[in-house]
């Protein structure tokens, strides 16, 4: 098998039926038909597809002029999750604005972070988001919620975009990347006074 | 070998099947690994369950994080390449020459990070020693009082000038520090350019959250 007849030799043999004259002229093709498949093989095996996929991102337009106390002058602070993205791939988060309760949670895709974004988004039967609300009136009191997520600088890319990812698994409708400032980090140590709205002191 | 009137029947040509075998393990050694250009920069992305595409019809800049947390940047348009290397090089008024070579190598790579005042420099070395140069990313942070400008910003209005269509991609490694990221969303957001594109793996979404 597996042999390239090079014309000459071969034909002439059948014809003149001499034994003799018939050295093969052939070349014997199965092992290397063999390391072909062999690294063939080999090398599709190992190749990554690259299959890349783009998130589309809009943030909001720069105004250092707000701060968290002119946010909750117009939005209902029961509304809003501020999601903190920290060191070493933890996440802690805290609902309302003011006078929170900083918990911690995980980027676990059934208890972690998505069970937060979940029950957040689930807390009211009505989001405003909903198939009713776009096309009926019932927009009146419907359920908005909002999404702040705030990474420390130490934290790493890729918990941006599973957050962000997150946030797309489970349509919320409303979320934004604001920056983790100072005030932010005293919440978590528990060291902001938010009725004087400033540092605690001791 | 059987007796002579069957001789050879049983044979099969098996050149046809060596050339496609040799072709296709070809495409995949020259695809798979990475015998090009720009393999200085390994991004190892992060994954999503987008599954959006870059368009790839428009001219997209792409801004490269490393996960040392450089900066780098890249257009996919050859020809905005070349634009934006010459109005760089005159509104910025950069020393040295823009030989030939330096201007096809530098529409040839598909990314570049080195500051502004060594660009040229970089350009201009020979190719072994454009391998042992090290790249120090692009200086992305916001200005400061010892006259460090944030070079980001003038590639991006460079490469605004050069194509008013131009789309902004983020293509980062999962490990890069947070920091860089934010300048540079920062960065794209002073400028105005608030609708960006994140580049990730695909990956496959779970069944359950869906539909919720």
């Amino acid at each position: 098998m597996a042999d390239v007849d090079s014309g000459g030799g071969g034909g002439r043999g059948k014809k003149g039926g001499s034994k003799t004259k018939k050295k093969s002229t052939r070349i014997d093709m199965t092992a290397m038909v063999d390391v072909a498949f062999l690294l063939l093989t080999f090398f599709v095996l190992t190749a990554v597809i690259q299959d890349f996929s783009v998130m589309a991102l809009t943030m909001p337009p720069k105004d250092d002029q707000l701060t968290e106390d002119d946010l909750k002058a117009d939005v209902d602070e029961e509304k809003v999750v501020t999601i903190v993205l920290g060191e070493k791939d933890t996440v802690h988060y805290f609902h309302r604005i003011t006078d929170v309760e900083v918990k911690n949670t995980t980027f676990d895709p059934e208890t972690g972070l998505a069970e937060v974004i979940r029950e957040h988004l689930n807390r009211h039967p009505r989001r405003c988001d909903d198939e009713k609300a776009k096309y009926g009136e019932e927009t009146e009191g419907c359920w908005d919620p909002i999404f702040v997520i705030k990474a420390k600088k130490k934290s790493k890319y890729r918990n941006l975009v599973d957050c962000l990812d997150e946030m797309s698994i489970q349509s919320a409708p409303k979320y934004a990347i604001d920056v983790f400032n100072s005030r932010d980090s005293l919440i978590l140590l528990g060291k902001w006074d938010f009725e004087n709205r400033a540092p605690m002191v001791e | 070998m059987s007796k002579k009137p069957k001789r050879g029947s049983p044979a099969i040509d098996m050149t046809a099947m060596v050339d496609v075998a040799f072709l296709l393990l070809t495409f995949f050694i020259l695809t798979t690994t990475n015998f090009r250009e720009d393999a200085n920069l390994e991004v190892d992305l992060p994954s999503s369950t987008s599954i959006k595409e870059l368009p790839a019809d428009e001219g997209n800049m792409i801004i490269y994080v490393s996960d040392t947390g450089n900066v780098y940047v890249g257009f996919t348009d050859i020809d905005t390449r070349g634009k934006v290397l010459r109005q760089l090089i005159e509104a910025e008024n950069l020393k040295g020459d823009l030989t030939e070579e330096a201007y096809n190598y530098f529409t040839s790579i598909e990314n570049i990070g080195v500051p502004l005042n060594e660009l040229l420099y970089y350009l201009n070395l020979e190719d072994e020693e454009k391998k042992i140069f090290t790249q120090k990313g692009v200086p992305h942070q916001s200005a400061d009082s010892l006259g460090r400008r944030n070079e980001l910003k003038i590639w991006i209005t460079q490469g605004r000038l050069a194509d008013p269509k131009m789309r902004f991609a983020i293509r980062g490694d999962g490990k890069a520090p947070y920091e860089s990221a934010e300048s540079v969303l920062n960065t794209l957001r002073e400028l105005k350019i608030l609708r960006m594109s994140l580049i990730t793996n695909m990956e496959e979404p779970p069944t359950e959250g869906l539909g919720m």
